[in-house]
This record gives structure tokens, sequence and C-alpha cells, in this order.
């Protein structure tokens, strides 16, 4: 089974993994298409290396001695102006921490504040008045059935709307009137 | 000079370990010493003026081979639509020895080899420079150029291939 070119040619580079890199270099020793495909490219290789030049060290010192004078002394990094890094994972954890912090104190805001629930045992809901001086919370359903289960007489509901005063809402229609809002009695 | 107070490298380590990579593949990207001497220079100071430090001297060679083939590019890029017969005269070229003809065609084939790695594609010619001339393996590469290493594998061989047929077209004295 032959190879193709890439394989040969990261082969070549010594870029293979070493159980692969065993299993190409003996395919080499019985295989002279790839053999000759490798040599191809070696020689590629070669021609391409004859152009290199190697750095003159004066051309080192040359840039070095124009650096030292371009960047002036002392201009080290101050605490200031040094950017923290902080790594992704990092910042992935920390973000996941926030989020479920700001999950759970939702949570238990949502479940212990029980004046955000509608409906609540609310002194607000409930009916008072001088003519019907017992007072059920309209939620508390268990008080209502065992109010039915002592009394047999019919149950008048009513509702007490919030007063005049906490309508005026600017546009507020005008049919709306002060009738409205007094509960019969 | 010193990057700053807490890393545990200086500018001087990083010039010194990174210098002749960087030198090496900026020059063979534009053909011009003295081109390479400023855009290497250049890549430096932009090193010591970046404020954020990077961890290690690796991650620095890799910023600075990014940074610094970037700008020998966009050279080229503006130096060809400058150049003109007279630029290309002027250019550095290849000694020639006249003492024997193999030193002569040796010559020749650097010059066609040279020609012929300019002509590749630019993100062939990439890979080949860094692999070749910088003598980097297909990691570091791919971490420069921000591609996969089988990426890179695949570059350079096509690469090669591009340029086998190229140099067997000019019918090349193989030494």
């Amino acid at each position: 089974m032959c190879f193709d070119g890439q394989t040969l040619s990261a082969f070549l580079d010594n870029e293979l993994e070493s159980s692969k890199y065993l299993i190409v270099k003996e395919h080499l020793q019985s295989c002279s298409d790839c053999q000759k495909t490798i040599d191809l490219l070696q020689s590629v290789s070669s021609q391409v290396k004859l152009a290199n030049n190697q750095v003159e060290s004066f051309t080192k010192e040359t840039v070095w001695t124009r650096l030292s004078h371009s960047t002036s002394p002392g201009r080290g990094l101050d605490f200031w102006h040094r950017a923290f890094i902080i790594s992704p994972t990092l910042m992935i954890s920390l973000s996941f921490l926030f989020i479920a912090i700001l999950g759970a104190s939702l949570f238990f805001s949502i479940f212990n504040d029980s004046s955000s629930f509608p409906f609540s045992n609310n002194a607000d809901l409930s009916f008072e008045s001088e003519k019907y001086p017992l007072e059920i919370p309209v939620d508390n359903v268990e008080k209502v059935l065992a109010y039915f289960n002592i009394h047999d007489e019919p149950l008048e509901f009513y509702m007490q709307l919030p007063g005049p005063s906490d309508f005026v809402i600017q546009g507020e229609p005008i049919f709306l009137k002060k009738t409205d809002y007094v509960a019969e009695r | 000079m010193d990057v700053g107070e807490d890393q545990s490298y200086t500018f001087k380590e990083v010039y010194d370990a990174v210098f002749p990579v960087l030198y090496k593949v900026v020059y063979h990207i534009i053909r011009e010493k003295t081109i390479a001497e400023d855009l290497c220079q250049e890549a430096f100071i932009r090193y010591y003026n970046k404020r954020i430090p990077l961890p290690s001297i690796n991650e620095s060679r890799y910023w600075l081979i990014r940074v610094a083939k970037n700008l020998a590019f966009n050279y080229r890029k503006r130096k060809v639509r400058e150049t003109n017969a007279v630029d290309k005269l002027k250019q550095e070229g290849v000694k020639v020895q006249p003492d024997t003809q193999d030193n002569i065609l040796k010559e020749e084939t650097i010059t066609v080899v040279k020609k012929a790695v300019d002509n590749l594609p630019v993100k062939y010619r990439t890979v080949l420079i860094l692999k070749e001339y910088g003598e980097l393996n297909y990691k570091e590469i791919s971490k420069i150029l921000h591609i996969s290493e089988n990426n890179v594998k695949i570059r350079v061989y096509r690469a090669r291939v591009l340029l086998e047929n190229k140099l067997n077209r000019d019918d090349l004295h193989v030494f």
C-alpha cells in the first residue's frame, strides 16, 4: 500500500508520529515509486535551501544598536499600564460562576418574597366592612371551605376596588366615575 | 531594556532568540538586506511597545514572525507596484564567482530557485519560507499562521510540488 504525497512530505520533514514513521520507513525499503517521490521532494527541498543565507553577526548587532537608540531606557511597563492576562479557561469559569450566583439569587428571591406573588396572604386583598366583620383572605381556600362547612347561609362576595385616587393616571378614560368604585353594601 | 519587572525574560533575550529566524524569513520574502533589517527593527519596536506582555519567549517568537511576515508582504506589494527594470538591476543579486563552471551553474540555480519561490502563491510561499528558511516545525508554523497542522502539511507538500513542476520546466541543474 503506497502512501500519498503529503504523508511522504511529512516523513521527509520528520513530522510523522513515531509509529507511522516506522511504517513508512519500512515501506520505502520495498517500494520504488514512493522512494522516487521522496527523492524528488528531497531534491526540491535541497534546492530551496541552497538560497538560504546565514545571518551575519554584524547585521544582528547593527539592528540591536538602532533598537537601543529608538527605545529610550527605563520604558518598562509600569503597574498601571500593564494589562492583566486572564486565561480563557479562567474567564469561562468566572462567567459560569457569575451566572450561577445570579440565577441562585433570583431563584431565592422569587420564592422567599411573598409580596411578589399575586393573591398571597396579603391583607390588601381581604374584605373588611362594618356589616361583615369576618375577614377571610380570598387566597386562603381552606378557611373559605371551613366557613362553608360551618355556615349554611349564602355568602355574598364583595370585591373592594382601589380608591379613585389610585386610578389617577393621565389619560384615564372619563367614563369611569366615582360610583364605579363604591362597593355595594 | 526590560519588557517588565515581573517577566522571566528580557527584551534582549527575546531579541537574541528570535532575530536570526526573523531576519531569514523577512529576507526571503523581500530579498533586500537593508529593508529586511528595517522591517525586523520595526517588528521589534512594535513588540517592545506592546502593552500586553506575552507569556513565553516562544509566544513572543510566533508573534514577531507573524508581524514581520505581514510587514514584509505589505512592503513587497508596494514595491511590486513601484518597481521597474532599473530597480530590478539594483536589487541584491547573487554574486557570481567566475572561477569554476560549477559555481556559475550553482549561482544560476539559486537565482532560478529564488524566482520560482517568489512566484508561488502567497500561502504556499509563506509556509515554504517558514519551513525551509525559518527551520520551524509544523506545530510552530500552525501557531504563527493560525491554521491547523494538517493544513500546514498540505501546503508544504503543494508548495514543493508546484516548485518541482516549475524547476523541471526550467530544466535546472540539480546539486
